[in-house]
């Protein structure tokens, strides 16, 4: 499902246009960006937690040429799915 | 950052304040946007978002594992995961603070622990006035040893050893950039081994400045004379700092380690940079003569020898763009500074690495721009300072760097038709160099 099937469907779902859909959507997203960049954590029921961690700098070394390498830290955005997600997803998948 | 744990009904209430609608409605949004999210990974076992990311269900298979308590074997039947990859926008949004970093590589004569080591002792130092300890910049020339000890600074810190070493013998070649706290460190490691050259007014010359060579003949010729004979110069910088301590009757492990900081950085310094020493003997010279009297004569007899080497050195000269006496020069580099090729105002997000990328087609030469911007630390540039980007030529074959990038570039793709070994990279410049030659001709004669 790409992004304009997801439009499509959400759409539908929801009697808009797809149009409007999408502007919605952008905005949607854009407010979980800016809720991100804070540090917030955003825990959806039935489906999953978002999740902002911090990685620490490390030094990594390529195998090939053992040329070490110093990674900065950053920040990162975590997903973890709920249990319930998991399991329908589970189903789907074998079915 | 705010901590703050969001729920769909907060993220709707965010989202009709944000596109003034109703809320109620947005609500209604925001759980269909993640209903259909999860039909679609139910279904598709993949949805991608626009702007967010992608979600995936990722088959993961039957492992065996092992129960840490009991140490029992047993397996892990497969299953399915739900991974998120954010996409390039948010991941960057996200990760905002640290953007400006990059990877680094770190040279191969860095050694964290032993960092961590030398560490230590300096925080018993009561005279240190700075808080922070991230004291092997002053003991070691290897460049990346700051990158380790402070994890903001992930820039690379300048290749050029040189510029650190002095420091861990005088507090001299800190003075210019003493405004900042990394240079700092340095002088208030060593005060009590060197409280004369601290209170000297004339150790505030800029001119020790670690890697700025105003005269090519000067640092040619101590090059020479030191390349002769390095370890007289060690016991007696050695000596004229024990001096210093006894007349202070500072007590014993001032000394000691003032000795030992200097027996390891010059060790280090001729094992693994044995370029590096010429500067620092360089440095040496230069400030000692205020010091002592011993250092003074141990200057004059290097002057003689001086004289002797300049001869050799006046040979190697003539090969010298005359331009270059206008501009610091960097030591064992490849490339003569011969003039500006503009200025730059630092700023957040910009590095020394992407103005080096930028103006030469390579990230290693923004040594150059700390060389003419007598810039000590490369991972601390004053925000809003200036920053001259130095014109550069090859010192051999006078191409530019942009010049010097192409050639290998074009080297590489020979050796790939050829399907041989590739040659070392010199020949390529050298053949183009014919070519080349008339602007750097040019440069020479303005």
């Amino acid at each position: 499902m790409n992004n304009k099937e997801f439009i499509a469907a959400l759409s539908q779902k929801e009697g808009l246009l797809q149009r409007d859909t999408q502007k919605l959507v952008n905005l949607l997203v854009a407010e979980l960006s800016s809720q991100f960049e804070n540090g917030s954590t955003l825990a959806v029921q039935n489906f999953g937690q978002f999740e902002v961690k911090k990685k620490l700098e490390r030094v990594v070394v390529n195998p090939s040429s053992g040329q070490r390498m110093l990674v900065p830290p950053k920040l990162v955005l975590n997903f973890k799915a709920f249990s319930a997600l998991r399991e329908r997803t589970q189903k789907g998948g074998e079915s | 950052m705010t901590d703050v744990k969001l729920s769909p009904a907060d993220l709707a209430a965010a989202l009709a304040r944000r596109g003034s609608l109703p809320r109620r409605y947005c609500e209604d949004f925001v759980r269909s946007f993640f209903e259909v999210i999860e039909d679609g990974l139910v279904h598709d076992n993949l949805v991608k978002i626009k702007g967010f990311g992608t979600f995936k269900v990722v088959d993961i298979d039957a492992r065996e594992s092992v129960n840490v308590s009991t140490g029992e074997r047993f397996e892990i039947a497969s299953h399915t995961k739900v991974s998120f990859t954010p996409d390039t926008s948010l991941r960057d949004a996200v990760n905002k603070p640290f953007l400006a970093f990059q990877t680094v590589v770190i040279n191969d004569g860095t050694d964290v622990k032993k960092m961590e080591a030398i560490e230590e002792p300096s925080v018993d130092e009561p005279v240190s006035a700075a808080p922070v300890a991230a004291e092997p910049v002053a003991a070691e020339p290897v460049a990346e040893v700051p990158v380790a000890a402070e994890p903001v600074a992930a820039e690379p810190v300048a290749a050029e050893p040189v510029a650190e070493e002095p420091v861990a013998e005088e507090p001299v070649a800190a003075e210019p950039v003493a405004a900042e706290p990394v240079a700092e460190e340095p002088v208030s490691a060593e005060p009590v081994a060197e409280e004369p050259v601290a209170t000297e007014p004339v150790v505030e010359e800029p001119v020790a400045a670690a890697s700025v060579v105003t005269d090519p003949v000067s640092s040619t010729a101590t090059a020479s004379i030191v390349e002769k004979e390095p370890a007289p110069a060690a016991p007696a910088a050695a000596e004229a700092s024990s001096c210093c301590c006894h007349s202070r009757c500072h007590a014993i492990w001032g000394v000691v380690l003032a000795l030992f900081f200097m027996a390891l950085g010059y060790c280090i310094a001729y094992y693994w940079h044995p370029v590096a020493l010429p500067e620092w003997k360089f440095e040496w010279k230069k400030a000692e003569p205020k010091v002592d009297e011993q250092a003074a004569a141990a200057a004059k007899a290097a002057a003689a020898k001086e004289a002797a080497a300049a001869k050799k050195a006046a040979e190697e000269e003539s090969k010298v763009p005359a331009a270059t006496r206008n501009y610091p020069q960097m030591d064992g580099g490849e490339y003569w500074i011969v003039g500006e090729l503009g200025m730059e105002t630092m700023s957040p997000g910009k590095t020394l690495l992407n103005m080096a990328l930028k103006y030469y087609k390579d990230k290693d030469l923004f040594k150059y721009i700390c060389t003419m911007n007598e810039i000590d630390n490369p991972d601390i540039v004053p925000l809003n300072k200036e920053l001259k980007i130095p014109e550069l030529r090859h010192k051999e074959s006078g191409m530019t760097p942009q010049e010097v990038a192409e050639a290998k570039k074009a080297e590489k793709a020979a050796s790939k038709k050829a399907a041989a070994v590739s040659a070392p990279a010199s020949q390529a410049p050298a053949a183009q160099a014919p070519a080349a030659q008339p602007s750097a001709g040019q440069t020479v004669t303005e």
